[in-house]
C-alpha cells in the first residue's frame, strides 16, 4: 500500500521537501513508518527521535487524515491513501 | 550574602523625588526567591487594594532573579509588576535582552518606583550613581528615536534601556515598555511608566555576579550548554523564530484566526511562518545575554511598500495577532505592523486582538465607516490594520477607545459586541486555543494577570513535552478536560519559580530539567532546596498573586472565558468542540484547597507562611 507524507515547518525544510510517498508491504504501523522508514530520509532523525530514548518522539505533531494522533502511537495504524501529517512541536510561542 | 543576589534594591520616589537603597530580607528571598515572587510579596505588602493604577501612588517594581547576570544559559531575563491599569489587578510583564543582568553588573537585584515626576524625566543608573535627568525633549518622540537620543546624551554606548513610547505617555492602557531584548508587553505596564513621567531607565554596570562554587557550576553550565545545542528545539528557535510553530500550531487547531472564529488556514500559517520569514525579511537571529538559543529576530525590507522597515521582527504570537487574527497572509505588512508597535511602545498581542475586535463590529454592522473615520475594516485589510495602530498609538478617534483594551472598547461599543471582545479579566487572549489544548481553558481562566499561557505552558505537557521531576510523565488527550486541573496547577507552581529564578521558557523547552536548575540555584545562591521545597515555593507565589487578586474583588465570577470559547463552533479544525471549565474549575479549586468562590482556605494560606 502506499501512504502519502506531508511535512510541516522545520520537518519541510530539513528534508528540502513537502509531500513523500511511501511504499509499505509489510507493515502498517505508525510508529514503524516514522521510527524507520522515514529515518532513511536525510536531516529528519532529529526532528522525529528523541536521542535519550532512541525512540519517536513524544512532542511530536501528528495527524492522520487530519485527525490529530494523541497519546500512545503503539496502536495506531496506517491504510493505504492516508495522508500522515507532521510537525515538529516548538515550544516557541 | 548569599552569591547570585547584589542584597540592594533602588527605590525611587519620583514626586519628591529622591532614590534611597534598601535591603531585601533574607527571610523574603528564602521564601520568594526573586523575580515574580518577591516582586509579588512587595507589592502585596506595599500596596493599598484601593490605589488607582494610574495615580502616584500605584508603584512599578523591576525585579531579577538570583541567577540573572550569571553565565548559566537563558537567564537573561527580569520581571516589571505592578497593579495593572488595564486589568485593575495583579499585573506582570517580564522581558529578555541584557536590562536585567546590566542592573545586576550596576549592584542591584530590582528596583521599586513610586510616585510621579513633575516632569517628564528618564532615570540613568550607572553603578553607584543613580539620578533622574530631564525628558522633556524626549516626550512625544518615539522608542527608536528616545534610544538614540539617551544613548548619546549619555556618551555611554553600552548602557542598556528601557523605554516607553507616545502610547505610554498618552495612557493608552495596551502600552508596553520597550527593551533591547524585545518588550515587557503584557497588562498596560508601559501605561503606569507613562503615568509617573517617566520616559526611559537607563542603566550600566561595571560589577559582575558572585558566584558560591564557581567550579561546580561551571561544569553544570558546560553540561546544560551541550543538552541545548544538541536539541532540535534550540536549532528550530534559532533557523526560525517562534514563528517556527506556525504551521504545527495551526495544523492542530491552536492558532486563533479570523477573530477566534476560523479553524483552519493552512495557507496563511505557512505564510506566516518563521520558515517564510528565513527565506525573505529575516536579517540575523538575535541572542539574549548568555543564551545560545538566538531566538529574536533581526528583520529589513529593502523594497516595495513597506522598505525600511529594519529592527525588531514579529514573534509567533504577533505574528497571529496581525495575521491570522486579521486574515492577513502579508508578512511584511506584520514586520511593518510590529514596528510601528515598537515605535509607539504598544502590546501587540492586545492592539492585533482589539484590531481584530473592531474589523468583527465593522462586519456585523456595530461600527460603520464613519466611526472609523472612513476606513474599510474588512477582513485582511492591510492598510486599515497599520492605520489603526497608529490611531491607537495617538489616540486619536476609535484609536482611543481601542487603546484601553478590548473588554473596555466593547462596554463602549454596546451592544452585543461583548460576545466577541476576547480576553479574561481584561487582558486579551494570546495566540493558542483552548478548544486545541483542554488545560489552556483552565490556565487563562486561573492565571493572575488574566488571560495568558505563559503562567502555566501547561499545553506544552499535551504536546508531549514531559517533566518526570514534577511527576507529570504521560501525555494526557489534549481534547480531555477530566483530570487537567492537577497537571495545570503543577506547571502553574513550577512557572511561578521559572518567573522567579528567572529563566527563560523557551531555553527552559530546550533540554533544562527541574534537577539543573536547583544545581544552579544551589552552586550559584548556596541555597540546597529540595524539589518538594521548590514546589512549596512556586505555591506560595502563585497563591500570593490570587490573594492580591481576591483583594481586589476577584473571585469565581472572574475565573471565566469568553462565551466564544465556550461554544462550539462550526467551523472545521478542532473548534468543533469546547473545554468544559466549569468540570475543570471546581477540581481545580479543591486540588488548590480554596473555598467556593475561590480563595485560598486559612489552613492553606498557613501552610504556605503567607
Amino acid at each position: 500500500m502506499k501512504v502519502y507524507v506531508k511535512l510541516l515547518g522545520d520537518l519541510r525544510e530539513a528534508l528540502g521537501k513537502e509531500r513523500l510517498e511511501i511504499e509499505l508491504q509489510s507493515h502498517s504501523e505508525l510508529k514503524w513508518l516514522i521510527e524507520d522508514r522515514l529515518l532513511g530520509y536525510e536531516g529528519l532523525r532529529d526532528h522525529l527521535i528523541d536521542p535519550r530514548t532512541n525512540r519517536m518522539r513524544t512532542d511530536l505533531i501528528i495527524l492522520i487524515n487530519d485527525r490529530s494522533v494523541e497519546g500512545s502511537t503503539e496502536s495506531e495504524r496506517v491504510r493505504d491513501g492516508d495522508i500522515i501529517t507532521l510537525a515538529p512541536a516548538i515550544a516557541g510561542g | 550574602m548569599p552569591g547570585g543576589y547584589k542584597d540592594r534594591i533602588i527605590r525611587v520616589d519620583l514626586t519628591k523625588p529622591r532614590v534611597s537603597i534598601e535591603l531585601p530580607k533574607e527571610e523574603h528571598k528564602r521564601k520568594f526567591l526573586g523575580g515574580s515572587g518577591l516582586a509579588a510579596k512587595i507589592l502585596y505588602d506595599e500596596l493599598d487594594p484601593k490605589t488607582d493604577p494610574l495615580s502616584p501612588e500605584n508603584k512599578l517594581v523591576f525585579m531579577t532573579g538570583p541567577l540573572t547576570g550569571t553565565l548559566a544559559p537563558g537567564f537573561g531575563r527580569f520581571v516589571i509588576a505592578s497593579k495593572s491599569p488595564l486589568t485593575g489587578i495583579w499585573g506582570e510583564a517580564g522581558s529578555a535582552g541584557y536590562w536585567g543582568p546590566e542592573l545586576k553588573f550596576a549592584g542591584y537585584d530590582g528596583m521599586i518606583l513610586e510616585g510621579r515626576a513633575e516632569e517628564p524625566c528618564y532615570l540613568w543608573i550607572n553603578d553607584e550613581d543613580v539620578e533622574l535627568k530631564d525628558a522633556k525633549h524626549l516626550w512625544g518622540k518615539d522608542t527608536v528615536e528616545t534610544e538614540a537620543i539617551v544613548r548619546s546624551e549619555l556618551r555611554e554606548s553600552k548602557s542598556r534601556i528601557l523605554i516607553i513610547g507616545q502610547a505610554g505617555e498618552r495612557l493608552a492602557k495596551i502600552a508596553c515598555i520597550v527593551t533591547d531584548g524585545g518588550v515587557a508587553g503584557r497588562c498596560g505596564l508601559g501605561t503606569v511608566m507613562g503615568s509617573k513621567n517617566l520616559k526611559a531607565i537607563a542603566v550600566r554596570g561595571s560589577g559582575r555576579v558572585e558566584v558560591e562554587d564557581e567550579a561546580r557550576f561551571h561544569d553544570l553550565v558546560g553540561e546544560i550548554h551541550s543538552i541545548m545545542n544538541n536539541d532540535p528545539r534550540t536549532k528550530s528557535l534559532k533557523s526560525y523564530g517562534s514563528a517556527g510553530s506556525m504551521e504545527g500550531n495551526e495544523a492542530v487547531g491552536d492558532v486563533p484566526i479570523k477573530n477566534w472564529m476560523v479553524g483552519s488556514w493552512p495557507d496563511g500559517a505557512r505564510k506566516l511562518s518563521g520558515q517564510q520569514m528565513a527565506r525573505t525579511i529575516l536579517k540575523r537571529p538575535v541572542t539574549c545575554f548568555a543564551c545560545p538559543i538566538a531566538c529574536k529576530r533581526e528583520v529589513e525590507i529593502k523594497s516595495g511598500p513597506y522598505a525600511g522597515v529594519k529592527g525588531k521582527g514579529p514573534e509567533y504570537e504577533t505574528m497571529a495577532s496581525f495575521g491570522t487574527m486579521l486574515l492577513i497572509d502579508d508578512i511584511e505588512v506584520v514586520a511593518k505592523a510590529n514596528d510601528l508597535c515598537t515605535r509607539y511602545g504598544i502590546d501587540t498581542i492586545s492592539c492585533g486582538s482589539a484590531i481584530a475586535f473592531t474589523y468583527e463590529c465593522y462586519e456585523k454592522g456595530l461600527l460603520t465607516k464613519e466611526d472609523v473615520r472612513g476606513l474599510d475594516l474588512s477582513w485582511g485589510n492591510h492598510d486599515s490594520l497599520l492605520r489603526m495602530i497608529e490611531m491607537i498609538g495617538q489616540r486619536e478617534g476609535i484609536g482611543s477607545v481601542l487603546g484601553d483594551g478590548v473588554k473596555t472598547a466593547s462596554e463602549k461599543i454596546g451592544k452585543d459586541a461583548s460576545e466577541f471582545a476576547m480576553h479574561v479579566k481584561g487582558l486579551e487572549m494570546p495566540m493558542h486555543d483552548p478548544r486545541a489544548y483542554r488545560s489552556l481553558a483552565l490556565g487563562y481562566a486561573t492565571s493572575n494577570r488574566g488571560a495568558c499561557y505563559l503562567q502555566a505552558t501547561s499545553h506544552w505537557v499535551e504536546r508531549g513535552m514531559l517533566f518526570p521531576e514534577l511527576g507529570i510523565k504521560e501525555r494526557p488527550d489534549r481534547f480531555t478536560s477530566e483530570g487537567k486541573a492537577r497537571m495545570v496547577i503543577d506547571m502553574q507552581n513550577f512557572m511561578a519559580i521559572v518567573d522567579s529564578l528567572i529563566i527563560c521558557k523557551f531555553a527552559l523547552s530546550c533540554g533544562y530539567t527541574l534537577t539543573h536548575l536547583l544545581g544552579l540555584v544551589e552552586y550559584v545562591t548556596g541555597y540546597s532546596i529540595s524539589i518538594d521545597e521548590f514546589k512549596m515555593m512556586g505555591e506560595r507565589i502563585f497563591n500570593l498573586k490570587r490573594l492580591f487578586n481576591n483583594r481586589l474583588g476577584v473571585s469565581r465570577k472572574d475565573d471565566r472565558l469568553p462565551e466564544r470559547i465556550n461554544k462550539p463552533s462550526p467551523e472545521e479544525g478542532t473548534k468543533h468542540s469546547s473545554p468544559d471549565l466549569g468540570l475543570m474549575l471546581s477540581e481545580y479549586y479543591r486540588l488548590r484547597a480554596w473555598d467556593e468562590e475561590g480563595r485560598p482556605k486559612a489552613d492553606k494560606i498557613g501552610e504556605l507562611e503567607l
